[in-house]
């Protein structure tokens, strides 16, 4: 097991090569000069090229790639253009709250959007299945950031019961969390019904109605436990769909994140913090992708039987 | 005492989806006794996994209706038997096998969970630890080592899933197993050891089993008497030696019989039955075997044949008789 | 001779039949023709959105004397703050999302069948690295390539353009690959090389048709989520820049005035809901009428 979580994470590497060369290239493209932008209009041609050479900006391309990656392996991603200061200390403060909040987000879609998938799929062609699936179908048409402002609208400008921004407490927490989830739950409901139809109709239910079994039995012990291993899959790959509606959804909620400093670093032009914060988006998709795949090799029998 | 254990009688079955109906059983009548091995024989589309899911109570829900008749469990009739009892029936008393063995098991569940589970079902009174012992009793009675209890279905081969789904079924030693083509998705060779086991173990349980398959050449091997099937119903019956070597014969059967080529003679052709069984949708009045009989007459066409008996054992559905 | 002019007629015929009865399917279901309907009914809006409201009169010029009006009998949908007509400004939004979402599928559909088939059909060393490259894209939450991008290239109808067709390039090559894959593996395809066929007329005639359907789907769903993208941008700023009227800008806008004026914020959002369901139903009863047996 150890040897294939090893044999992940060094695949892990040359795709997060892949990714700095990639966003390194990109931002390369961005028109204009960071030395003339961080001096203003004003400064002397001198000056900027002054700054230029101490920027290192006119080096060769690649050498610069490299130039980068070395500083960003002992954890140096640059100083912001904006602020000069570095831009791991921006990074550090603001992760641990997309974190949260994407956790969060991810937590409430599993524990609504999968008991809403079953109970569909077991009470098929019923009310409750026509329901669920016509709230699936709304929630998976609604902008996350609406949806957003359609709460803050109802829960804090209207009644005043929740807070619409910052996050000092905990409470102050559920609406963006509850937001985010919204496109995952609709995933999850439609994704678990759909796999637990297909369940099923499987010939290892119709031996266990053979047997004797009643329809809980059916539906907890032999169902369930091969319909979520898709479901399991798909919530990996719907991690990164999650990570962008954050960056959004922090905004709607005013969110001191990791997708706020993307976003005003985007409108200030300021590439290093750009780069260094899509860079940690990147990778935390990766690690919550490699997380789950590992949590599949443990709870689908016939991959378990090959690496264990 | 009467010998009987099972007794359909004037079975209807139909289908019904938003586009036809299908008639799928019509008027069937069966008997099988205890301990007795009876062969189901017809074509693809007879109607003879549709029986036995009848008798099962396991028919598609919505689509799948019984329109008429008698499946008597002793003095139970199981068409009138509530879904909660039934469900004590399944597995104890009567239990199914079916074709596919590598569709049949739950693949996140060992073998060993999966043959308990019916233990757990209906032996309510046994303990864990006698339950496990059971399961090891089991798997050496089909021929599987006992330590591979743990193990999934997906590290077995078809022949050994197929032993497992026999486990099953026979774990609560019931009185009647229904096998739906228990062979047919399997290698000649397994085939051969798999009945081989079936044989032995209905003779040590007497466990009473209708055998469904296409097969001849099984039938031979393992039953007592045969049943043959077409469009529905039930058109000849008899013992095994009625049917294989008697005289008599229902025109269909005569054809069933000449269409196996034989290895001691040359031919240059096969000799199927001509033409295809009628639109299940769309069943004629008289005979369903009309427009392909090779013996049939004026009546065949406008009136339902009745069971005639040749003798005591041997029963045919024709004008003919 | 003759047998075969008869076996190519009966192979069109059946070809007319086979698009009739995915039609005829696709009628039946009672959500996916509302979707379809409802999509027309906005792509006409949009189309001829000239010949209903005047763009410059009234979405665009302010009047501030007019502004905050409920809706009412003069204005359906009432005006923003600078007095423009909000029922006016949906529907030349529209045009920018529908067309924004269309050229962008066309463009991550093209370039990503190139790149998929290429992979798919060749394999081997061309196949890994193609894939290898994707992987990196896709690594890369798409609704943040699409940031980056804009963040290099800067704001506009054009560079969103190039975001986001960008951003959906990988997912196209990844569906084409695997559609070519699926089909590659049938053993028709191995019955036609066994007859000496070419290799580009086994893509035309054997793999495209069987291919094209779930392509078609997905086409469909990924403009779904190209709008609902775009209107994203456009709500943090990096999209569409005013006066341009775009939904998700409308409500970026609206959101200051939310607590006195929630019309603001309602009816542009239920636009968007409305171009992302009608296409989402468009997109799942294809799928349905594709292949019935997925249905029950």
């Amino acid at each position: 097991m150890a040897k294939y979580i090893l044999k992940r994470l060094l695949m892990m590497l040359p795709v997060i090569l892949g990714i700095s060369f990639l966003l390194f290239s990109i931002m390369n493209l961005t028109p204009g000069d960071p030395a003339r932008l961080r001096l203003g209009e004003f400064a002397t041609q001198e000056d900027v090229e002054k700054l230029r050479e101490e920027m290192g900006l006119n080096e060769n391309f690649f050498i610069r790639y490299i130039n980068y990656l070395k500083d960003a392996v002992r954890g140096d991603f640059g100083n912001s253009y904006n602020t000069n200061l570095p831009v791991m200390k921006d990074i550090l403060a603001r992760f641990p709250v997309t974190l949260r909040l994407s956790f969060n987000g991810i937590c409430l879609a599993v524990l609504i959007g999968i008991p809403v998938g079953i109970i569909s799929a077991v009470k098929q062609y019923t009310i409750v299945d026509t329901t669920s699936l016509i709230l699936a179908l709304l929630l998976a048409a609604m902008p996350v950031f609406w949806l957003g402002l359609i709460l803050i609208l109802v829960f804090s400008l209207k009644l005043d019961l929740l807070p619409s921004n910052g996050i000092d407490t905990w409470i102050h927490y559920i609406l963006p969390s509850l937001t985010l989830s919204a496109t995952s739950i609709a995933t999850l409901i439609r994704m678990t019904r759909s796999t637990m139809l297909e369940v099923i109709r499987q010939d290892y239910i119709r031996t266990a109605k053979a047997k004797g079994a009643n329809e809980r039995r059916i539906v907890f012990k032999h169902a369930l436990r091969n319909a979520l291993l898709p479901v399991v899959t798909v919530i990996g790959i719907n991690f990164g769909v999650l990570l962008g509606g954050a960056v959004v959804v922090e905004s709607v909620f005013g969110i001191p994140g990791l997708g706020t400093l993307m976003i005003n670093a985007v409108k200030m032009k300021d590439t290093p913090t750009v780069m260094a914060s899509i860079m940690f988006a990147a990778m935390l998709a990766g690690v919550v992708n490699l997380a789950v795949d590992i949590l599949y090799t443990y709870i689908d029998p016939r991959v378990k039987t090959q690496y264990l | 005492m009467t010998d009987k254990l099972l007794e359909i009688k004037d079975l209807y079955v139909t289908y019904e989806t938003d586009d036809a109906k299908v008639y799928a059983v019509n008027g069937l009548d069966l008997t099988v006794n205890k301990g007795e091995t009876l062969g189901l024989v017809g074509e693809t589309g007879a109607g003879k996994t549709t029986t036995a899911l009848s008798i099962m109570k396991l028919l598609p829900d919505r689509v799948s209706k019984i329109n008429n008749g008698q499946i008597l469990l002793g003095d139970i009739d199981l068409i009138k038997v509530k879904e909660t009892d039934m469900r004590l029936i399944r597995g104890e008393r009567i239990s199914m096998i079916f074709q596919d063995p590598m569709s049949s098991l739950n693949p996140t569940l060992t073998i060993g969970e999966q043959i308990e589970e019916v233990l757990e079902l209906h032996e309510k009174d046994m303990s864990k630890e006698q339950r496990g012992r059971r399961v090891d009793e089991i798997l050496k009675l089909v021929g599987l080592p006992a330590d591979r209890k743990n193990d999934f279905p997906h590290q077995f081969s078809g022949g050994m899933k197929q032993r497992v789904v026999i486990a099953i079924a026979l774990a609560c030693e019931p009185e009647l197993l229904l096998a739906d083509e228990p062979t047919t998705a399997l290698d000649v060779t397994i085939q051969a050891q798999v009945l081989q086991m079936m044989r032995e173990l209905k003779d040590k349980l007497n466990t009473a089993m209708i055998l469904i398959t296409h097969d001849l050449g099984v039938v031979a091997q393992i039953c007592d008497k045969v049943a043959i099937m077409y469009a529905g119903e039930i058109i000849e019956m008899g013992t095994l030696k009625n049917i294989y070597e008697g005289e008599k014969h229902h025109p269909y059967t005569i054809g069933l019989f000449g269409s196996i080529p034989d290895i001691h003679k040359a031919t240059k052709r096969l000799n199927p039955i001509v033409g295809m069984m009628s639109d299940p949708t769309n069943l004629p009045e008289g005979c369903k075997f009309y427009d392909r009989c090779p013996k049939c007459i004026d009546i065949c066409k406008t009136e339902k044949p009745i069971n005639k008996g040749i003798n005591d054992t041997h029963m045919i559905k024709c004008h003919l008789f | 001779m003759a047998e075969i002019t008869v076996l190519a007629k009966k192979k069109h015929v059946k070809k007319r039949s086979q698009m009739k009865s995915i039609w005829f399917r696709y009628k039946k279901n009672k959500l996916a023709m509302f979707g379809l309907i409802l999509f027309i009914t906005m792509t006409l809006v949009a189309i001829f959105a000239n010949f209903i409201v005047d763009y410059e009169q009234v979405a665009i010029k302010q009047n501030i004397s007019n502004k905050f009006q409920v809706p009412g009998k003069d204005h359906i949908f009432g005006t923003d703050q600078y007095g423009r007509d909000i029922f006016a400004r949906i529907i030349y939004g529209s045009r920018i999302s529908l067309f924004v979402g269309l050229v962008t599928v066309a463009i991550a559909l093209t370039v990503g069948t190139i790149i998929g088939s290429v992979a798919g059909y060749y394999g081997g060393k061309v196949d890994n690295i193609l894939m290898r490259i994707m992987d990196v894209f896709l690594a890369i939450p798409h609704m943040i390539m699409a940031i980056a991008i804009v963040a290099a290239l800067g704001q506009g109808l054009f560079n969103l353009l190039l975001a986001m067709s960008i951003s959906k390039i990988p997912q196209f090559a990844r569906i084409i690959r695997s559609a070519i894959l699926s089909v590659k593996s049938q053993e028709f395809i191995e019955a036609a090389k066994a007859c000496g066929t070419k290799d580009s007329r086994i893509i035309r005639k054997h793999i495209i048709p069987n291919a094209i359907g779930p392509i078609i789907v997905q086409a469909t769903l990924h403009m779904a989520t190209t709008i609902l993208g775009i209107a994203a941008l456009s709500f943090i700023g990096l999209g569409i820049q005013p006066p341009t009227p775009e939904w998700g800008s409308m409500l970026s806008d609206a959101r200051d005035q939310m607590r006195y004026y929630p019309y603001l914020v309602i009816i542009p959002g239920i636009a968007i809901v409305m171009a992302v369901l009608s296409l989402n139903l468009i997109g799942d009863g294809l799928r349905d009428a594709l292949d019935p047996r997925l249905k029950n």
